[in-house]
């Protein structure tokens, strides 16, 4: 893992190096690991950490506004858990989906009125935010810790147990996200907009970008985002648990995204960046996997990565620490 | 353990016993007595205002009962297990007179014992306690006893043993899986003998009693080869990632046995995303009502070791209406209650069993 | 001591509650105490007992010994890990690795204690010791490294569960089934302190003060809170950044393996989930305490603040019976409305205090005496100080008081803290004689011919003949009773000497300073004192509180008496000093037609006193409105204020008996507005003006032209040599 750029003269991005990495990883993978190197194995590679892939898009969309969403799992759970509950009870299934979708929007939306409006950072609100969906869905929407997908909304199955042309659905999903939320970054006036928001807030407000509604915005992205990779969760399992929020999931899914090059300090980084971390993170457990370690001992590794990833970062990226703020 | 196992089950026959005696009082047919005369024998049997009459029963049943309260801290609530002790605890103790109050830590154990240690400060007239591990609630419990107040444990049993116990006698529940998955993986069976065994709480009684019965069991048959033996902390979602990297690993998989049913539903997922349920065989021992009974229909979980929660929760109450109506003080009482173990497998079970709490 | 003189009893007319309200202003007392430092957490505390008081009010036997017995040792180990997390939150960082931390050090004792069957003591420093170099990795990377906290800890915390994880698996029937037998063990987790404390909860305590003390007392303390503040400011100033992040950092990990070890001692039990959640939880606390996110403010008191919030409400709605998910959404909601308050609380304090500060009272006067030109009154307007001659013209800015010595050198303080002497036949030489800065006010020469001077903003001080400054005193006695602290001295006006030596001075407000005294004047409230200050012991102390903008102090010619003047009041007041009357006050002049500046003695054994303004009918009803000053101060521009009439220039000469025998003025102000001194010399009147820029001087027919003030207080100097 070489950070000499002497002889390149280019400075690898973040993105780069994390592919560099998870190619070098995957290559070593495929000689020393029988099974690595098949298509089933890297289906299902891909398939295991789509969802992680589809939450960390949705995050790099907040991130790059110079945000963070701690919310994005409770709204995930919560939603879709909603929703299997609506279908349970009769609701047809565009019905339950749309409520529950608009409902993930009103959740970024408030999200995003009480970081710009009230002018409470971000940290925090998420922070609040999460607990108080968790809360208030568990007592006024759920039933009960899990919910389960009723034997006549098979379709919505479909999404996290079919295939296409051998491809498992959730990574359909996940590929589809990526384009269109790529799209969405680098083609659009608002992908725009949210970069700008992320480098210097202070500037695009001047230049009249309306920053507030701006953050309701990518809030509300987020939340959908997270609603549709809550589906696929759901669909996988048939059911949905809604204790995931208190595990490190959401923790997993930052560290995705910074992995990938989306800084916690906003206005860089591309979806690309977290697709790249997803490999990244998917290549390390996929072989821990077929190496035979024990879950916490993949967890160990996961975490050592993760750190050398964050201290190359710092390397190639050197923040001046002296003006760099909180959460950074 | 077997020691205390048979005289347990002696002791849990005769409570039995004596509580099929005590529900079986010939109601008060409210007829007057014909005062003996010359004509009419004197033929009244039933007394029933003497210190040994009917009406003395009642008052004293009444006064032991009434009003009190019995306290009850599940691990969590919105499980279907806990949902249905609940419920069931619920109707039962009121109607016998008593209150019913619950303290839900929602799977924070150090908030359980928080509500713990203030009900000990309370002093409800009894408690029912669901330990997340042998070790936690150890000291309140014994607190709870110095201070005089009974303790039932219902499943997840503590170091501390208190004055009753209600719930399967795991050791054999881990022999029950045992010996069901040699039948279908062991040696003779023609299958590659591998069994993935998905633990809950490594530091909780279930967990720990399930295992040694099971690995006892297993490891009676040579051909059973356990790889696996991870735990997922009861929840459904470690547990399908559990089993889909055990299923990447060994494709040819027989059995993944899990110690609750709910928790293990997780793991049906991931052997049915693989395309092999059916094929590899999947076993959980639980109490989770209709839940079990939708899962089983559906092959997701090949069979499941049922210990009847409704069941359960009925003998709760009934030990707690004979322990405050016999006054005994708790640190006099060591009884056990073991629940009924009943299979379920699919067109093969008791209707009884599929308790819905939601009804 | 004395405190009288606060309105002039004679004056009270109508309105007794009206008076009452606005002498007694709860506005004022508001005001006050959102000013003190230890108003900032209000808010924390406030909801903390709130909570406490609710849940005692509907949980039954909360409010009992043996329950906050229990609670307190449930709540110290929570207390430490929030520490943990509230020290690096002040140095400008995060840790979320404390939750983490304490499970490891749980598992580690218990691992240490059970497995390895050490003794005890060894167990104690073997799991702070894990604490300690977990927090040292994170310090390394995080101080040396310059790696991300955020992003750090994180990682710390996912290896550290990881880890935790895989011992407890491997380990969990011998950690499940073991058991203590030691007392030492027994006492970390059962034994009680002072026989009644838990120990736990002992150690955080004493814990808590040792950490107060360093944050707030110690350089090392100082070092991590300007980390937080400002990294960079930090740096310049020398402060050796990495090592005291480091440090942070394993400071941190030892408070999160304490914690880890009262735990363990208490309960000997470890599973997956201990500790699981506790750093957000630590997160909640600190922010609710009011310990600042960005860094650089906070004190332990806050953080345990928050810490007994979070535990009081998660405790006292689970005894409650509410489902679980209830405490998460009530804790959310209490987090985003603490937040949220406390952020609108920090940005507008200083607004509301601003807002409610002045607080104007009634000031009732009696009708001014005329001064008309042809009222035949001592107070008649005429112009004998027209004809004034010059002084230092344009070369003073505003010289307050003047006085001479006895080389008839004239000295005087300027607006930018110079002591000018003029010196010379006509005066013509201008030196500056003394820098003191601030703002020097009243003057007056001591036995020893030096230069006693109020300054405005700084004290008394002292210059000697040559020239060196010298403080007498900057401060005096704090009275007990009052919110605003009062022991400095903010605006000391004049002075003079008693014949033993002893300095009397006044301070004319202890609620406004030197810029803001014209505020003073739109309360009219009583905000100012008496001080006198001894030279041969050192000792200031305050004689008479609760004076209406006392300004003007001059020794009786017997000097067994101090008069002065209470400028709002427009009156002249005698204090005995000396004789039978000592201690009394009694009023010498009132409703004078102006307001009184300083008094100073005449070669006739009258006095002089100089009006700095004169009473109009529209500003003595202003005065007694306050409400309508109130108004006019909140929406009116400053420049458009009903001020007192200054630019008038009079000066009165009145007897030892309190009877005005004339006036001098300059109508119109044009040369002397604002006049606030006077001071004889040798036949000469030589007048000073707050705002003005020259010294005026006229002379005093019929007066002695030998007269000058020093041998007037102090006697001939050949005299003084004798005794």
């Amino acid at each position: 893992m070489s950070t000499q750029t002497g002889g390149l003269g280019f400075k690898p991005s973040q993105e780069q190096v994390v592919l560099g990495v998870t190619a070098l990883l995957a290559l070593g993978f495929a000689f020393a690991l029988p099974g690595f190197a098949t298509l089933a194995n890297v289906l299902t590679l891909t398939r295991s950490v789509a969802i992680l892939g589809i939450l960390g898009i949705a995050m790099s969309v907040v991130v790059i506004g110079r945000g963070l969403d701690l919310s994005l799992v409770a709204t995930m759970a919560v939603t879709s858990a909603a929703s299997l509950q609506l279908l349970q009870h009769g609701w047809p299934l565009a019905g339950a989906m749309a409520l529950c979708l608009a409902f993930a929007v009103l959740i970024g939306v408030i999200n995003g009125f009480i970081i710009a409006f009230v002018e409470v950072p971000a940290l925090f609100t998420t922070l609040a935010t999460g607990f108080l969906i968790f809360g208030l869905g568990r007592v006024f929407l759920l039933d009960g810790v899990i919910s389960y997908v009723p034997e006549e909304a098979s379709a919505l199955v479909w999404l996290g147990q079919g295939r296409i042309c051998g491809l498992p659905s959730p990574v359909l999903v996940l590929a589809l996200m990526a384009l269109a939320v790529h799209f969405l970054m680098s083609r659009t006036t608002l992908g725009r907009f949210i970069y700008a928001h992320g480098d210097n807030p202070e500037a695009a407000r001047l230049t009249g970008i309306a920053v507030r509604p701006l953050t309701m915005t990518e809030y509300a992205l987020a939340s959908a985002i997270g609603f549709v990779a809550g589906l696929v969760m759901a669909a996988s399992t048939a059911s949905m648990n809604t204790q995931v929020i208190n595990s490190t999931l959401i923790f997993d899914v930052i560290m995705v995204v910074v992995l990938g090059g989306v800084s916690l300090v906003g206005g860089r980084g591309s979806v690309g960046g977290v697709l790249a971390g997803t490999a990244l993170i998917g290549t390390l457990l996929n072989g821990m996997t077929i190496l035979n370690l024990d879950n916490n001992i993949q967890n160990i590794v996961k975490g050592a990565v993760l750190l050398g990833a964050i201290l190359l970062d710092n390397r190639l990226h050197p923040r001046d620490e002296e003006t760099a703020r909180q959460g950074d | 353990m077997s020691k205390g196992m048979t005289s347990g089950r002696r002791g849990g026959l005769m409570l039995a016993l004596l509580l099929l005696g005590a529900c079986t009082v010939p109601p008060d047919t409210g007829q007057p007595v014909a005062p003996p005369s010359a004509s009419t024998p004197a033929v009244s049997n039933l007394d029933f205002n003497g210190p040994e009459g009917s009406n003395a029963l009642r008052a004293r049943a009444t006064a032991a009962l009434k009003g009190k309260t019995i306290a009850w801290v599940p691990q969590a609530l919105g499980l279907p297990l806990t949902e249905i002790w609940t419920r069931v605890m619920r109707e039962e103790a009121e109607a016998r007179g008593m209150t019913f109050e619950v303290r839900d830590s929602n799977w924070d154990a150090t908030a359980g014992l928080q509500a713990v240690s203030s009900l000990v400060g309370e002093r409800p007239a009894l408690m029912v306690i669901h330990n997340p591990n042998v070790q936690i609630y150890a000291k309140e419990l014994k607190r709870a006893e110095e201070a005089g107040i009974p303790v039932i444990q219902v499943n997840m049993v503590s170091n501390q043993k208190t004055a009753a116990y209600v719930g399967p006698d795991w050791h054999q529940v881990g022999s029950m899986l045992g010996e069901e998955i040699i039948r279908q993986c062991g040696s003779g069976s023609g299958k590659s003998g591998k069994v993935s065994i998905v633990q809950g709480e490594l530091t909780s009684g279930v967990s720990i009693e399930q295992m040694e019965g099971l690995s006892a069991s297993l490891a009676t048959d040579k051909a059973i080869q356990i790889v696996s033996t991870q735990t997922a902390n009861w929840d459904a979602t470690k547990a399908h990632d559990i089993t889909a990297t055990v299923l990447q690993q060994h494709p040819d998989l027989c059995a993944t046995v899990g110690f609750w049913s709910t928790m293990q539903a997780g793991a049906a997922e991931a052997v049915k995303a693989a395309g092999k349920q059916g094929e590899v065989k999947v076993y959980a021992s639980g109490g989770e009502g209709k839940v079990d009974c939708k899962h089983v229909d559906s092959g997701l979980l090949t069979k499941v070791l049922s210990y009847d929660s409704p069941s359960q929760a009925k003998a709760i109450i009934q030990l707690a209406s004979f322990i405050l109506q016999s006054g005994v003080p708790p640190e006099n009482l060591r009884v056990a209650n073991y629940s009924t173990l009943r299979w379920m497998e699919k067109d093969h079970y008791d209707p009884a069993l599929c308790y819905d709490w939601a009804r | 001591m004395n405190t009288g003189v606060r309105y002039n009893g004679a004056l009270l007319h109508g309105g007794l509650l009206r008076r009452l309200y606005h002498r007694w202003s709860l506005k004022l007392l508001l005001s006050e105490l959102l000013a003190k430092r230890w108003m900032e957490p209000a808010i924390p505390f406030l909801l903390m007992w709130g909570l406490i008081a609710y849940f005692a009010a509907v949980t039954p036997n909360y409010a009992s010994f043996a329950n906050a017995s229990a609670l307190g040792r449930q709540f110290a180990d929570m207390g430490f890990v929030v520490m943990a997390m509230g020290l690096v939150v002040i140095s400008g960082g995060i840790d979320l690795s404390v939750g983490a931390v304490f499970a490891f050090a749980n598992l580690t004792a218990l691992m240490l204690l059970q497995m390895f069957h050490l003794p005890v003591p060894v167990v104690i420093v073997g799991t702070l010791l894990a604490g300690g170099m977990v927090g040292a990795i994170n310090g390394y990377l995080v101080g040396y490294l310059k790696s991300r906290p955020f992003l750090t800890t994180l990682v710390t915390l996912i290896i550290l569960r990881a880890v935790v994880d895989l011992l407890s698996q491997r380990y969990s029937v011998p950690l499940a089934m073991g058991s203590d037998r030691s007392w030492l063990w027994a006492y970390l987790g059962r034994g009680l302190a002072l026989w009644t404390v838990p120990s736990n909860l002992m150690m955080l305590a004493v814990v808590g003060l040792v950490g107060h003390i360093m944050l707030s007392r110690s350089r090392p303390g100082w070092h991590l809170t300007a980390l937080g503040s400002s990294r960079k400011a930090a740096r310049h100033a020398g402060i050796a950044v990495e090592r005291t992040l480091f440090f942070t950092y394993v400071m941190s990990g030892l408070l999160a393996a304490a914690g880890g070890l009262f735990y363990a001692a208490r309960l000997s039990s470890t599973g997956s989930d201990t500790g699981a959640g506790w750093e957000v939880n630590a997160l909640t606390a600190v922010v609710l305490g009011g310990v600042s996110l960005s860094g650089g403010r906070g004190t332990v008191a806050r953080m345990l603040i928050g810490a007994v919030i979070v535990f009081v409400l998660v405790n006292g709605l689970v005894r409650m019976g509410l489902p679980g998910p209830m405490t998460s959404t009530a804790l959310g909601a209490l987090l985003l409305v603490a937040v949220g308050i406390d952020m609108k609380w920090a940005k507008n304090r200083l607004k509301t205090i601003q807002k409610i500060y002045l607080n104007p009272t009634v000031v009732e006067l009696r009708p001014a005496p005329s001064t008309a030109a042809d009222s035949g009154t001592p107070y008649a307007e005429n112009d004998r100080l027209r004809d004034s001659r010059e002084i230092g013209l344009d070369c003073v800015e505003g010289p307050e008081d003047v006085i001479l010595d006895r080389e008839d050198r004239l000295y005087c303080g300027t607006r930018d803290g110079l002591i000018l002497r003029f010196s010379g036949p006509d005066f013509s030489t201008r030196e500056v004689f003394a820098r003191i800065g601030g703002r020097p006010l009243g003057m007056a020469f001591d036995r020893e011919d030096n230069l006693i001077i109020c300054v405005g903003g700084m004290g008394l001080y002292g210059v000697k003949p040559d020239g060196t400054v010298y403080k007498l005193t900057d401060e005096t006695n704090r009275s007990w009773f009052k919110l605003n602290d009062d022991a400095r001295l903010r605006l000391a006006d004049d002075l003079d000497i008693a014949p033993d030596g002893k300095i009397y001075f006044s301070e004319a407000t202890i609620r406004y300073e030197m810029h803001s005294w014209h505020l003073d004047g739109m309360e009219g409230r009583a905000n100012g004192r008496m001080i006198c200050f001894d030279p041969a012991t050192g000792k200031t102390q305050t004689l008479i509180k609760d004076i209406c903008f006392p300004n003007g102090v001059c020794t009786a010619h017997d000097g067994q008496s101090i008069l002065f003047a209470s400028t709002w009041l427009c009156s002249i007041f005698r204090y005995w000093i000396a004789g039978p009357k000592k201690g009394q006050i009694e009023t010498l002049i009132d409703n004078l037609p102006g307001y009184p500046d300083n008094i100073n003695r005449a070669s006739d054994g009258s006095y002089w006193l100089a009006m700095v303004g004169i009473r109009s009918p529209a500003f003595d009803l202003a005065m007694r409105n306050p409400g309508f000053r109130l108004r006019m101060v909140k929406q009116v521009p400053p420049d458009e204020w009903i001020l007192p009439g200054i630019n008038n220039g009079c000066v009165v000469k009145f007897t030892e008996q309190g009877e005005v025998v004339e006036s001098l003025w300059d109508p119109g102000g044009r040369k002397h507005a604002t006049l606030t001194s006077m001071r004889e010399h040798k036949g000469k009147l030589y007048l000073g003006g707050l705002e003005n820029n020259r010294i005026g001087c006229i002379d005093l027919p019929g007066a002695d032209p030998d007269w000058n003030g020093c041998d007037s207080y102090w006697g001939k100097p050949e005299v003084a040599r004798d005794l």
